[in-house]
């Protein structure tokens, strides 16, 4: 970070050359588990776009419409406090996790791990095991190394444009693009946005990798915050494990004076941000569990106890005694509930009907016949409702003023409906000076549908 | 926050790492941005005739705005005086 100018060229050959890593392929229960939350990740993701909801693409953010829908809910611009609670809550929920778990959000449920793994499955495929791809790399051209990179880039490409193209489908009804991308008749923005994302998820998955988590990735230079002693964490188990060392299968560790790691460097190979976890715990450790599957497998080879590498916690590594329920847990977990209960009180009040209020700009007020004064309002009527509503307009005090002309309205399902309203003053009781006045609707066939908007009324010689 | 990573494990060159830091930081923030903005401003009130090409021609301003701001904090950052010992990364 302190290099002068003009000495960039000197030290960056300090450093190494960028080295591919190659992650051998493990099995085991976090493996297996892993996998499964890859299947249902990328399940919801590719299918959740053809879910239908009562005639309508179920979850579509229609950004042309302005319009987001959520099943039966149907959220506007002037919702965006909810989207807002909705993302301050997927970061607590975070915190609360890494607070207990450690970094379980970014070895199971990240998308750059769950696309990197979907990727690096298509490369076993074409290119095969570790020790396959590693020879592959190394030996020169042919014919066989052209048509297994040839397969590998096509799976990748066609991959990632399905990538792109279902996450446009969460903007643009799924259906419709995928008739237009067959007719060849796609839009140039749509057209634009299914080759941006799919060449981020192909050049994020398939060759940035673990280098995202380690360069480009904020939360996992900030989750040590949310870690303390009682955090669980994936640790080699020194104190069983050192010194390290082979030895044939029938020999006695202890006579050898070695502890129970073989290093036989499984745990590094599996490895897919490529660090030694026998270091401690480093922050490029995404914790996917790899080097657990990797060693219990070794360990149960050679007759030993698994666990030398594991799931636990510093106080539990120390033999201390291990809290779950602990200050900073209580915190996060209190905010949560009272975020989403907020959230879920807030939406289950939420009116679909908004009213916006605007005094004409071009005068104060008329004064019309018997000496009435008249002043002019811009309403809009935003029904947010699936069903149409008809809906009645009244002003306060009702006492000295009235609205004069059409007092209730028709606004479809979804539909905003502008309209010029005047009021007007009572023969009696009318105000001497400005006065503020709340204009409301209320919806006929539902009284609960009500919605209000403030404004004020000009008289002549009132300053305002 | 210091960052500890001058060892072995780093493999990116310091140009390399800049510029995916710089990209990467300002389409976050663009992201956010044009959540902001377009939340409250309707680009088809503003003229625009497609309002999905408004959204795409904000989101890349914003990230170029923040590109510049991110980039040219990188290179400040890094072309300055040494931190003083006892600051900063240490290996």
């Amino acid at each position: 970070m302190t290099d002068l100018p003009g000495a960039t060229a000197a030290v960056e050959s300090l450093y190494l050359p960028q080295q591919k890593i190659y992650p051998r392929e493990v099995d085991g229960v976090f493996a297996r588990l892993r996998t499964a939350a890859a299947w249902v990740l990328l399940g919801v993701f590719y299918g959740l776009p053809w879910l239908r909801w009562s005639n309508r693409q179920a979850i579509l953010f229609d950004l042309p419409a302005r319009k987001f829908h959520v099943f039966g809910l149907t959220l506007w611009p002037q919702d965006f406090p909810y989207l807002a609670g909705l993302l301050i809550l997927a970061a607590i929920s975070l915190f609360f996790v890494t607070s207990v778990a450690g970094r379980l959000w970014c070895g199971y449920a990240c998308p750059q791990t769950v696309w990197t793994e979907a990727y690096l499955w298509m490369e076993r495929l074409t290119e095969g095991n570790r020790a396959q791809r590693l020879r592959l790399d190394r030996e020169g051209w042919s014919a066989g190394k052209l048509a297994r990179k040839a397969a590998k880039q096509f799976l990748w490409i066609a991959f990632g444009a399905y990538t792109g193209f279902t996450f446009v489908g969460y903007f643009t009804p799924i259906g419709e693009l995928g008739s237009e991308v067959m007719a060849g008749t796609l839009g140039r923005w749509e057209t634009f946005w299914i080759l941006f994302y799919g060449f981020a998820t192909y050049g994020n998955a398939g060759f940035l990798r673990e280098q995202v988590c380690k360069y480009m990735c904020p939360y996992a230079r900030f989750q040590s915050a949310m870690f303390d002693r009682d955090t669980l964490i994936i640790s080699y188990d020194g104190e069983r494990g050192e010194p390290r060392g082979p030895r044939s299968r029938s020999a006695d560790p202890r006579a050898l004076g070695l502890g129970d790691c073989v290093d036989c460097t499984i745990c590094v190979q599996v490895c897919p941000t490529g660090i030694d976890i026998r270091q401690g715990l480093q922050y490029e450790c995404i914790a996917c569990a790899a080097c657990i599957d990797a060693c219990d497998d070794v360990m149960a080879r050679i007759g030993y106890r698994k666990g030398l590498i594991r799931y636990t916690t510093e106080n539990a590594m120390q033999g201390r005694t291990v809290r779950v329920i602990r200050p900073r847990v209580i915190v996060y977990a209190t905010l949560l509930a009272v975020i989403s209960g907020a959230l879920l009180v807030s939406l289950a009040l939420r009116k679909p009907v908004g009213l916006d209020v605007i005094r004409d700009r071009n005068a104060l007020y008329r004064q019309v016949s018997g000496g009435l004064i008249e002043n002019v309002y811009s309403l809009r009527i935003i029904n947010k409702d699936d069903a149409p509503h008809r809906y009645q307009l009244s002003v306060e005090p009702a006492d000295a003023l009235v609205i004069d002309g059409a007092a209730a309205v028709d606004v479809p399902a979804g539909e905003v409906y502008a309209l010029a309203t005047r009021v007007r003053t009572r023969g009696t009781g009318a105000p001497r000076k400005t006065t503020d006045i709340v204009l409301s609707v209320r919806a006929i066939d539902d009284p609960k549908l009500t919605a209000k908007g403030r404004s004020r009324f000009f008289v002549p010689g009132s300053s305002g | 926050m210091p960052t500890d990573h001058a060892g072995p494990q780093r493999d990116w060159s310091p140009l390399r790492e800049g510029v995916a830091v710089a990209l990467w930081c300002s389409f976050l923030a663009a992201c956010l941005g044009t959540l902001l903005c377009f939340a409250y401003i309707d680009p088809a009130v503003l003229g625009a005739a497609d309002r999905t090409g408004a959204y795409t021609i904000g989101f890349f301003f914003f990230w170029f705005i923040g590109g510049v701001a991110a980039g040219m904090s990188i290179y400040l950052l890094r072309t300055g005086r040494p931190p003083r010992a006892g600051r900063g990364s240490t290996p």
